[in-house]
C-alpha cells in the first residue's frame, strides 16, 4: 500500500505527459504544403513567397494542422524538391531562384531558398554516388 | 562572413585508401567532388556579396546555421560510405 502512495505521483505525471503529447508530424500535410510553395516559386509568385517568409516568422501562430512551425516547412521545400529530382530537372528549377534573387537582391527568404536548393542537389549526387557503389 | 567554402576546399585523395571494415568502399571521385564543389562556391559566392547592412538579418535566420553547418559538413567530410 505504501509504496503505491509513493509511486502514485509518477503514475499521474505520467498521464499527464502523455494527455498533452503533441500528434506527430504529418508528413502527408507537409509535403502538400511544400507542394504550395514550389508552385509559388514555379509561377514566379517572387512577393508572396517574401510575404509568406514574414508571415511564417510568426512561429507560435503559423503552424501545420500537428504543430510543425511552416516556417521549417517553407525552407525545407526547397531541399527537398532538388534532393529528389534528376540534376537536369533540378536546373531549371535552381535557375529560377536564382531569377528570384536578381528580382530582389540580397532577400534573406531567396538568400536561403537558393542555399537550400544547392544543398539538396549535393545530398542528390552524394545519394546516387552512394547507390551507384553499393 | 565566413570564407568556408573557400578555405576548406574538398580534398581529393590521389591514391584510394586501404579499406577500413570489411564492406567499406572509398567513393572520393574528382569528378563528384568538383560537382559537390561547384554548389558549395556558389553558395559562398551569393553569402560573400551579401551587403553589410543585410547581414544581421541573414545570420539571425536559424536557417542560416543550419545551412553553413551543411555546407561545413560538405567541404570536411569525405564521401566514404561504410
Amino acid at each position: 500500500m505504501k509504496s503505491w502512495l509513493v509511486l502514485a505521483p509518477f503514475f499521474f505525471a505520467g498521464l499527464a505527459i502523455v494527455a498533452r503529447a503533441e500528434r506527430p508530424h504529418d508528413i502527408q500535410n507537409a509535403t502538400e504544403f511544400a507542394d504550395i510553395i514550389l508552385t509559388q516559386l514555379k509561377t514566379g509568385q517572387f512577393d508572396a513567397l517574401e510575404s509568406e517568409y514574414q508571415d511564417f516568422r510568426d512561429e507560435e501562430h503559423q503552424r501545420l494542422p500537428d504543430g510543425t512551425p511552416k516556417s521549417w516547412i517553407d525552407f525545407w521545400a526547397f531541399e527537398l524538391a532538388t534532393t529528389n529530382s534528376d540534376l537536369q530537372d533540378s536546373a531549371d528549377f535552381v535557375q529560377k531562384i536564382r531569377q528570384w534573387l536578381a528580382v530582389k537582391p540580397y532577400s534573406v527568404p531567396a538568400l536561403l531558398a537558393l542555399e537550400n536548393s544547392l544543398l539538396g542537389e549535393c545530398e542528390h549526387i552524394r545519394n546516387q554516388t552512394i547507390e551507384q557503389h553499393r | 562572413m565566413s570564407s568556408i567554402g573557400s578555405r576548406n576546399r574538398l580534398k581529393v585523395p590521389v591514391n584510394h585508401r586501404k579499406p577500413v571494415v570489411p564492406g567499406h568502399r572509398d567513393i572520393n571521385d574528382p569528378e563528384i567532388a568538383e560537382q559537390l564543389q561547384d554548389r558549395v562556391d556558389e553558395i559562398t559566392k551569393v553569402m560573400q556579396a551579401v551587403p553589410s547592412d543585410k547581414l544581421p538579418e541573414l545570420v539571425a535566420e536559424p536557417q542560416y546555421s543550419a545551412g553553413l553547418i551543411h555546407t561545413y559538413i560538405l567541404t570536411t567530410a569525405g564521401q566514404d560510405i561504410v
